[in-house]
């Protein structure tokens, strides 16, 4: 028997052990982990208080003021490759993200350690100046002086001039299905009076035009690798603060540091500081914390306080930081169509809601609610501010008010109203969960919802963004600009075309004219807060709770990496990358 | 020999082009718009816009022009059509991924007949005691399992426990061979376990029946040892249906690389097909299913060719 037994030892066992051996070798690390201590941060201890540490936590917290080090790969954990990288033929979330390290814009948002990440204000970039003509119509532009194209054929580290600005607006306004060429129909001629020197003239005057020229989409891009190449779907030459390197398709994209960077950093020499980046592609979400976990990537993000205090029990040294949402999640129909139309009805929708058992259930306990379509800080000085009942109105609720908005469907004589609920399940479990909730509350006053779980392509940009669906959509608002204007005007006016509501209210066209034009700061938030007053009382859009419940993560040793809120990786992760630097 | 593949390869056109009609019209009936996909993100895009790009990626023609486009160009000039996206050959990016998905298909193919083979063979042959009770556990619960939800388990625990994980990203053999096994172990293993449940179970089966046949009794009658039996007359006659089924389950190892590459970030032509249907990306969809096509009536041609090396009395003519 021992013997027939001894020649079965199934060889397998042994080669398995072997394998679970062989395989179970550290895997390559990025780097050593440790180095100094970063400055103590403000706050509880998430160890003795870990809810006092999570209402602690801000997207900006202290920047790092020692001396920085030079050097180090930092390696990017992101869910998505790019589809290409022509800024005339996307405009792509994962793309922007490499626009931005490799390219500049005309102007930017104020992003990184030195800004308020909760004001969008527009800061310099290739322009180092801008003065306005007295009709508000011209704008010249200042250009910083020695900036050049990375030292990397056609453009062999070539100076940027004021031309290659004009060519790169006229390229994205007149391509074949440019995505930008509606950001240029304000624009009426480009002139470039020498090569540090150019001129927008527009056909009006417009305050918030300079915005769209540091919103998301203009990169300045060369004419030389256009013409090489005939477009730049592989290809990136610009001004940035990385180079492109190559892209590993699925895989990663490589960046190393642009020596010829114009900006200084702390030091005296040339942004950034690190040597390279690497852009990793992991789709899956809880691949890209496990490698977060194991240092093999130094951001990642934690959904959830239980999953966050799990990693925090892992990776003591991993710095957290978290944000108030800048725009919202709507639930709405269009203003053209019953019965939607009828305010009584929208009154009663959002008086039927309970907000508190979205934010309890959905949202891990931490939500916020926006006040209308204009994002909050064009209007209040705080997040509190913003959600205390004067500023959210009377029909903006958290808790359920079940009376008042029966007696309002009785008003408007609605009974047994059927109504269907566009949701797309790209949006995750939490729209799932809000459209269930919804459901469950709007039957308590007579509405019967249909929840229809549509495709995102479908749902984003061929309903919500054309303006196109019959009963009520449930949809994030979307970046749709970084100017107030964009939301003023762009969702308000009778005669936008990203009034996705069909919204028609002469009082409304007023207002968000006369704040087009309103050069003096103080009088047009006025004016937006009188915007503000009408769409809280005419409930144009029911807003529901938004959570902040995701909290981004980084490496004990990475400093200085910051996202902003709104965009993440957006048009501002190379900004922020230029200050990010390695303590080890 | 030749005559026979000959044959079985023109017999094999038919259902070429009929999966290159069923992937045309499906892929076009995936909900959703490419050209809005492209470019609808920045807001509202004039319909005329919107058909100007729309003309510019071919895409306005009636779909039977854009069907025959396409299928003379892969017939006649070995063109699978470019990709929506980049503008690049589809084929370029077959190219590139197919080493990935080769190598964690042949590794899971491996691990599973080194896992399925003793099993069944140890299975059949101590019937009904524990080591038998132990080997169809194993069966049942590799097929109870989804591999996905295996891969991620094995994904974040290895994390958590062992605060390791398979490298990111993809190091090819000849680069960095340490490195390479390192990566596809894991998720190799994560497929092979399912397939070498169906192995195992059909091995077994098998082995049961050849091992009561009356040669089988002979043997064991003129005193031939154990290991000669069992490897040298039970297991090669018990070896074709179990290649059948096995040679079935490597199309599902296609369809299962398509998950396990995503959850392991590796890059492969199954992650490619599932980045391609979810970006309306036609033509590249296109070109993988039909890659995908010929690599399974290839697979199915030399399954049946290995028949013959196990049975000589089976001949090709």
């Amino acid at each position: 028997m021992q013997r027939r037994i001894r020649w079965f030892i199934p060889p397998f066992l042994v080669a398995l052990v072997l394998s679970i051996a062989l395989a179970c070798a550290p895997a390559a690390q990025p780097g050593p982990q440790g180095g100094d201590q970063q400055p103590a941060r403000t706050g509880p201890d998430w160890r003795s208080d870990f809810e006092g540490f999570v209402k602690s936590l801000t997207p900006n917290p202290p920047a790092d003021t020692r001396p920085p080090k030079r050097g180090g790969t930092y390696i990017y954990a992101a869910a998505a490759d790019p589809p290409h990288f022509d800024p005339a033929g996307t405009i792509s979330w994962p793309a922007h993200a490499q626009w931005t390290l490799g390219y500049n814009r005309l102007l930017a948002m104020k992003t990184g350690i030195k800004a308020d990440p909760y004001k969008w204000e527009l800061g310099t970039d290739l322009a180092k100046s801008w003065t306005v003509s007295p009709d508000g119509k011209t704008y010249t532009f200042k250009m910083q002086e020695g900036v050049k194209w990375h030292n990397k054929p056609p453009l062999n580290g070539r100076e940027l001039t004021s031309a290659d600005i004009k060519y790169s607006y006229e390229r994205l306004k007149n391509s074949p299905g440019s995505p930008q060429a509606a950001t240029f129909d304000e624009v009426a001629s480009i002139e470039t009076p020498d090569n540090h020197t150019l001129q927008i003239t527009l056909k009006s005057p417009s305050v918030g035009y300079l915005a769209k020229l540091g919103s998301l989409f203009p990169y300045i891009h060369a004419k030389e690798l256009v013409e090489l190449k005939g477009d730049l779907k592989l290809s990136l030459v610009g001004t940035g603060p990385f180079m492109f390197e190559n892209w590993e398709r699925g895989v990663q994209v490589n960046w190393k540091r642009n020596p010829d960077y114009w900006e200084k950093g702390e030091d005296g020499k040339s942004l950034p500081y690190l040597e390279a980046l690497i852009f990793r592609i992991i789709p899956d979400e809880s691949t890209r914390l496990a490698a977060f976990r194991t240092n093999q990537v130094h951001n990642g993000s934690a959904t959830g306080r239980d999953t966050l205090k799990a990693v925090l029990e892992s990776l003591p040294d991993a710095q957290v930081t978290n944000s108030f949402p800048e725009v919202g999640i709507h639930l709405s129909g269009q203003l053209d169509q019953q019965p939607w139309s009828d305010v009584r009805f929208r009154r009663a929708v959002s008086l039927a809601l309970n907000r508190q058992k979205m934010r309890d259930s959905v949202w891990d306990g931490l939500a916020f609610l926006t006040p209308s379509a204009i994002p909050w800080f064009f209007l209040f000085d705080s997040p509190e501010e913003a959600n205390k009942p004067e500023s959210l109105g009377r029909y903006q609720k958290w808790e359920q008010d079940l009376d008042q908005a029966k007696k309002l469907m009785a008003e408007a004589g609605y009974t047994n109203v059927k109504l269907k609920l566009y949701n797309t399940p790209q949006y995750g479990v939490t729209f799932a969960g809000m459209a269930a909730s919804s459901k469950e509350d709007l039957a308590k006053i007579g509405i019967d919802i249909e929840i229809i779980e549509t495709d995102y392509t479908k749902f984003y940009t061929g309903m919500y963004l054309q303006g196109k669906w019959d009963n009520v959509i449930l949809s994030h608002q979307g970046n749709q600009g970084i100017e107030a204007d964009d939301y003023a005007y762009g969702h308000l006016h009778t005669g936008s075309s990203r009034n996705f509501w069909h919204i028609s209210s002469p009082e409304l066209d007023r207002l968000t004219e006369a704040q087009r034009v309103e050069a003096d700061p103080k009088k047009r938030r006025d004016i937006l807060r009188q915007i503000n007053t009408i769409l809280v009382d005419q409930v144009y859009q029911v807003w529901m709770p938004k959570g902040y419940s995701t909290y981004t993560l980084s490496q004990g040793y990475v400093r200085n990496f910051r996202t902003n809120p709104s965009t993440g990786t957006g048009f501002s992760f190379g900004p922020n990358m230029k200050y990010v630097w390695l303590d080890k | 020999m030749h005559r026979y593949i000959i044959r079985r390869l023109i017999y094999s056109l038919p259902a070429l082009v009929g999966v290159s009609i069923l992937v045309f019209m499906m892929v076009r009936l995936v909900p959703g718009d490419v050209i809005l996909a492209q470019i609808g993100e920045a807001g509202y895009i004039s319909e005329s816009r919107l058909q100007e790009f729309r003309a510019q990626l071919g895409l306005d023609a009636p779909f039977h022009e854009q069907y025959l486009r396409w299928m003379g160009g892969m017939l006649f000039k070995f063109d699978l059509g470019k990709s929506l996206w980049t503008g690049e050959p589809v084929i370029e990016e077959i190219k590139r991924k197919l080493p990935v998905t080769a190598e964690l298909a042949l590794m899971a193919l491996v691990i599973s007949i080194f896992l399925s083979l003793p099993l069944g063979i140890i299975s059949a042959v101590r019937r009904d005691t524990p080591l038998d009770y132990f080997s169809r556990m194993v069966a049942i619960s590799g097929l109870s399992l989804p591999d996905f939800w295996l891969g991620t388990l094995v994904v974040v625990f290895s994390a958590i426990w062992f605060k390791w994980l398979p490298p990111i990203g993809y190091l090819p053999f000849f680069d960095d061979p340490w490195g390479n096994i390192q990566q596809f172990l894991l998720p190799a293993v994560v497929l092979g376990v399912r397939l070498s449940a169906v192995g195992t179970r059909m091995t077994r089966s098998t082995m049961l029946e050849v091992l009561r046949e009356d040669y089988i009794r002979t043997a064991w009658a003129k005193g031939l040892r154990e290991r000669m039996v069992i490897v040298r007359h039970a297991l090669k006659n018990a070896m074709i249906p179990v290649i059948t089924i096995m040679g079935g389950q490597l199309r599902f190892l296609l369809g299962g690389t398509v998950i396990i590459e995503s959850i392991f970030a590796l890059p492969g032509v199954g992650r490619l097909t599932l980045d391609s249907i979810i970006k309306l990306d036609y033509p590249q969809t296109q070109a993988n299913v039909m890659f995908a096509a010929v690599v399974v009536i290839a697979l199915n041609l030399i399954v049946d060719l290995t028949y013959s090396w196990f049975d000589p009395r089976i001949r090709y003519e």
